[in-house]
């Protein structure tokens, strides 16, 4: 079924972040938490990358990992985040605020958390723009509304005078997407952004922002556990399970034809994908303790394909120039589960 | 006052086990003593969110019963108020042909009723150990001897796949999925006939959610439950439920077999939520024809709720409430224009039996 | 459970000031339960306390009074004998004899006690004692360590009549108690008044504060559980009584009903069940919003099984924490009511009171009274406080990690 992958764009795509061998553990008072482990992925100009996974399996963290905004008892404990080839790892606390909010913008689950109550909305998107860049009064301006209207805000001039309790949930995180946009980001970093919001708002949210993508031309991770979002949106996706990366790869080879054992059964366990009334297909077991991960492949315990090499550390199979598993049986059969 | 009409459920045989008519539930916003003496001097109808507004619904044993709407639609004060721990303010609820209010006032048979919550986080009382949690209630209401109690939990804790080892520990030693079969198991230690599931799943990660799911199913088989599975996830809906109700704004809006409404929706509030429905897809979407903010229940607009964001309103719709009217077989839908909004724009597909793995 | 407990001490102690605090409040519900049993008198038994040893300095040891007697003599012709018996119960002869100088022989035979000072009252006016000194005016002679027989002179004749008395002082032996921190007005020991002291404001604050959330607790769950009006009247309640100050309330209460242990405890109630109130009710209307609340209700629990088998064990955290606060509240109230004089009566005194009681002596540079009981309140209060700082910081999640 694995077609011969074609690039998915026409024009030749330009690496934008790169994030090699992250490492993000917390040294909690029970054990090393090893959060993230040895994360390696890209992401290209223009195109959305889908960070999917369960809770616990380090998306999250990976997504607060590029931004540095890792808190005590955690820290990147090793590898490259390289964001238009500077280290982001490597930079100071003071060089790092440069780029938060600025070339790279974040966009959290709860809009309360982004917005200030008792601003004006108008306000809050212009001192996100005078916190990195000198600008006329009415260049700040026209770029707000510019903002506004890109997320679908309507008659923005009046809407910026507004308090964030003024808008619905909906219409809340627009306006966090919307000072995202503000300062032009090469890279949006979105967690879970829709998940608090009703199907129809979802849908429109998702709708925009794949315009906005297309139309900026800027990068975007998008951290979900929606694998149906995620189809919708994403360019390419990556699988993270327990802190590690299971499965990379487009949106139509992880869709259509995964190949690590754990993509296949999330998908399959998916209700759409069962006959209604049947039993769903569904993953025996739990996730794995983070404290206590051996050197192998942390779905091995639930796998029901596992072998004896499951326990050793699992090297990557490059399946085509885009799909990457990371199983010992992903070569050895073309169809699983 | 609308009337409205029976809804008739597809299994016309069975005998009803809950029966509303016309229920609601307003929740006054303006409450005090001033509000009250500026309301008489001024003459002007106080403020109120209408969250169940004239709802009525059959449901026959056995039967499981969705319920899917979006935020402030009202479909978990309906939950409450079926489940007994809220009350209506209007309109009739019988069980068993009793009066609620009646049935409520012997505790073992109010036991009947139970619910399942949405966040299995705050739905265990984090100061109880699960043998507590479990079997507080069989105790105190005399099911079983305080002697027993251990076994007791312990059988029920075996039936949503737990085992001996957490009879003696804390909520938060567990898992989202495990307090979930936590609470669970205590709604059915009481021997309940009717289950009201207030979105179950939907704090549940997707593989734990399919476990749930799958436990919900074989409880009902074997303990032979009514359920009311209340969602805004139409695929878990679509997967669980005999019959959907589809409700907006307080108001109920269609009422249909789940197969029938996810083919051939015809409300146009159904049809866009079933066009907003994520599905695992190769194709993209077309998302142009959802439009508008969900208003809010406050001030919720005149005659059909639904007018501002309906792409077939016409004039009428904004001053007439439309009435739930029979289409069908078991089959019913508020909306003034019906006629206009069937085929459905719509394309079904991108759903289920998708199984190019399986 | 037990691991519970250990983990939550764990973290308790990650903050040293907590910890030594925590281990001063502990000293001190020590004092309070050991009292009778650590402190050198118990100052409540007015037996023991002499009116002779107030106002000592810190460290001075307590001395039994000297004993002394005093034994007349009625010479003829410079010719007498007397016999006493000393405090110890010791006979002591006097014998007057003339000697061969025309001088008067005093013999003093004191077996058992060593005399320390011998006056000698009643002498002429011309008389003189052999290395005796002589009271400017009266008739007086006072020797010190006197040897066992004194020469009177009385010039040039005897005179056939005289008459005088001996006043004999033994020598005072310590009762091995020392004062530690001296006495106060009253001759108590200021340790033991203390001691007793820290048990009294212990009692009362604790009893007090227990009593408050008692009853602010009960009408704080009442209040979230019914809402509506009742919610409304013990809230307006809780706000008419902070409007007034505490100070004012205790003395009010306490002008009414009069001094005693039991009043103060039921001004501080009335005083703190506000605080309580209000927290509980807050708590509980956050709880009664969880779902487990509403599954107790669906289990058709009773109002009472759901409130005090479910919301009140999850409310329990942050009244913890305004007790032990509440606790230090009732005892700064209790000292500065005992300070004002309406509190405790003046044989049970408390720190409040013996403060009180030692600031008429401050300018008298007898610091001692007055400061000792300040610091030990001040340690008191400030080491409760600290305990339950960190017993709130540890119940607030926001400051969890």
């Amino acid at each position: 079924m694995s077609e011969p992958c074609a690039n998915p764009q026409p024009s030749k795509p330009e690496t934008l972040l790169e994030v090699e061998k992250l490492n993000t553990w917390f040294f909690t008072r029970k054990g090393v938490v090893k959060s993230v482990r040895d994360v390696s992925f890209h992401v290209e100009k223009g195109e959305v990358l889908s960070v999917v996974g369960e809770s616990g399996s380090g998306k999250s963290v990976t997504g607060l990992s590029i931004l540095r905004l890792i808190d005590q008892p955690g820290r990147i404990v090793s590898g490259a985040i390289r964001f238009n080839g500077t280290d982001l790892a490597t930079l100071s606390e003071e060089e790092m605020r440069s780029y938060r909010g600025n070339r790279i913008a974040m966009i959290f689950q709860n809009p309360m958390m982004t917005l200030n109550p008792v601003q004006r909305i108008g306000d809050q998107m212009a001192e996100a723009i005078s916190e990195h860049e000198d600008l006329p009064q009415s260049e700040v301006m026209r770029r707000c509304i510019e903002a506004l209207k890109a997320v679908g805000i309507p008659s923005p001039e009046e809407r910026m005078k507004a308090y964030p309790h003024e808008f619905s949930g909906g219409m809340r995180q627009r306006i966090v997407i919307a000072t995202a946009l503000v300062t032009q980001p090469d890279l949006i970093i979105a967690d879970e952004p829709t998940t608090a919001l009703d199907v129809t708002i979802q849908a429109q949210i998702i709708h925009q922002t794949r315009k906005l993508i297309d139309e900026t031309g800027a990068g975007m991770i998008w951290v979900s556990h929606d694998l149906a979002t995620v189809s919708e949106l994403a360019d390419r996706v990556v699988v993270m399970y327990a802190g590690a990366v299971m499965e990379i790869g487009t949106t139509a080879e992880i869709i259509g034809s995964p190949r690590h054992p754990y993509t296949q059964q999330l998908l399959n366990s998916v209700p759409s994908r069962n006959e209604p009334g049947k039993e769903l297909f569904q993953i025996p077991g739990m996730m794995p303790s983070l404290l206590s991960l051996g050197e192998g492949c942390a779905f091995a315990s639930r796998c029901s394909a596992r072998r004896p090499a499951c326990d050793q550390p699992i090297p990557p199979e490059h399946l085509s120039a885009t799909h990457t598993v990371w199983c010992v049986r992903a070569k050895e059969e073309g169809d699983a589960a | 006052m609308t009337r409205v009409e029976t809804i008739i459920p597809a299994n016309k045989h069975a005998e009803p086990i809950l029966s509303i008519r016309n229920l609601s539930k307003v929740f006054p916003l303006q409450s005090g003593f001033w509000d009250g003496v500026i309301g008489r001097m001024t003459g002007l109808e106080p403020k109120a969110v209408h969250a169940v507004d004239n709802v009525s619904l059959d449901v026959r044993a056995g039967e499981t019963i969705g319920i899917v709407g979006e935020s402030g639609c009202g479909k978990s004060t309906l939950a409450r108020i079926l489940a007994g721990i809220s009350q209506a303010n209007g309109g009739q609820f019988l069980y068993r042909g009793r009066d609620i209010q009646d049935y409520l006032k012997n505790p073992r048979d109010a036991l009947k009723i139970q619910m399942i919550f949405q966040d299995p986080q705050s739905s265990l009382n984090p100061r109880l150990q699960v043998i507590d949690i479990v079997g507080e209630a069989p105790v105190v209401h005399g099911i079983i001897p305080r002697s027993q109690k251990k076994d007791y939990v312990l059988g029920y804790l075996e039936k949503v796949g737990l085992g001996a080892e957490f009879l003696y520990r804390y909520p938060h030693q567990f898992s989202g999925g495990q307090r979930q079969r936590i609470g669970i198991a205590r709604a059915l230690a009481v021997n309940p006939e009717l289950l009201i599931c207030d979105e179950s799943v939907a704090a549940l990660d997707v593989s734990v959610q399919a476990q749930i799911i799958n436990l919900f199913m074989k409880i009902k088989a074997e303990f032979g439950l009514t359920m009311l599975f209340i969602s805004h996830d139409l695929g878990v809906i679509r997967h669980l439920c005999d019959r959907v109700v589809v409700m907006y704004l307080g108001r109920v809006v269609e009422v249909a077999p789940t197969e029938r409404l996810f083919s051939d929706p015809r409300h146009p509030y159904t049809q866009m939520l079933l066009e907003g429905m994520p599905k695992i897809s190769l194709e993209r979407r077309k998302f142009l024809s959802i439009e508008g903010e969900i208003p809010s229940p406050i001030n919720p607009p005149q005659g059909c709720h639904f007018h501002p964001r309906c792409a077939f309103r016409t004039e009428h719709c904004s001053q007439k409430r439309p009435d739930l009217v029979s289409l069908e077989e078991g089959r019913h839908i508020a909306c003034l224009n019906w006629q206009g909004t069937s085929p459905p724009p719509i394309k079904s597909g991108g759903g289920y039996a998708q199984s190019e793995n399986a | 459970m037990n691991a519970r407990i250990a983990a939550f001490f764990r973290e308790f102690s990650e903050s040293r000031i907590a910890l030594v605090s925590l281990g001063i409040t502990l000293f001190f519900v020590a004092c309070t339960v050991l009292a009778p049993f650590i402190s050198p008198i118990n100052p409540y038994d007015l037996r023991s306390i002499r009116l002779s040893d107030a106002r000592l300095p810190p460290g001075t040891q307590q001395v039994e009074p000297v004993p002394e007697l005093s034994i007349p003599l009625a010479a003829r012709d410079g010719k007498a004998r007397a016999e006493g018996v000393t405090p110890a119960g010791d006979p002591i002869v006097l014998q007057l004899v003339p000697d061969s100088d025309g001088r008067l022989a005093l013999e003093i035979d004191a077996r058992n006690m060593v005399v320390t000072e011998i006056r000698l009252r009643g002498l002429p006016i011309d008389a003189s004692v052999q290395g005796a000194r002589k009271h400017p005016i009266r008739s007086e002679w006072t020797l010190a360590n006197p040897a066992s027989t004194l020469h009177i002179e009385t010039g040039p004749q005897i005179p056939a009549n005289l008459q005088f008395s001996v006043l004999i002082k033994g020598e005072s032996e310590g009762t091995g108690m020392t004062f530690l921190l001296g006495t106060d007005g009253y001759g108590r020991d200021m340790l033991s008044a203390i001691i007793y002291g820290i048990r009294i404001s212990m009692i009362v604050g604790a009893a007090g504060a227990l009593g408050a959330m008692a009853i602010g607790t009960f009408l704080g769950l009442i209040a979230a559980w019914f809402g509506g009006r009742v919610d409304s009247f013990i809230m307006r309640l809780v706000d008419f009584q902070l409007s007034i100050p505490s100070l004012m309330v205790g003395l009010l209460v306490l002008t009414m009903l009069g001094k005693g242990v039991d009043r103060i405890i039921l001004a501080i109630i009335l005083i703190q069940w506000t605080y309580f109130a209000r927290t509980t009710r807050s708590v509980a209307l956050a709880e009664l919003r969880k779902d487990y609340v509403d599954a107790a209700r669906c289990l058709r629990f009773s109002a009472l099984r759901i409130n005090l088998l479910h919301i009140l064990p999850n409310c329990l955290p942050p009244l913890l924490v305004i007790l032990t606060i509440s606790i230090a509240g009732a005892i700064t109230l209790e000292a500065s009511l005992s300070f004002l004089g309406v509190g405790l009566p003046l044989t049970q005194p408390s720190l409040g009171m013996l403060i009180a009681n030692g600031y008429e002596y401050m300018f008298s540079n007898m610091h001692w009274i007055a400061i000792y009981p300040g610091l030990v309140l001040l340690v008191m209060i400030v080491a409760i406080n600290v305990v339950g700082d960190r017993l709130r910081d540890m119940f607030n999640p926001q400051l969890k990690r």
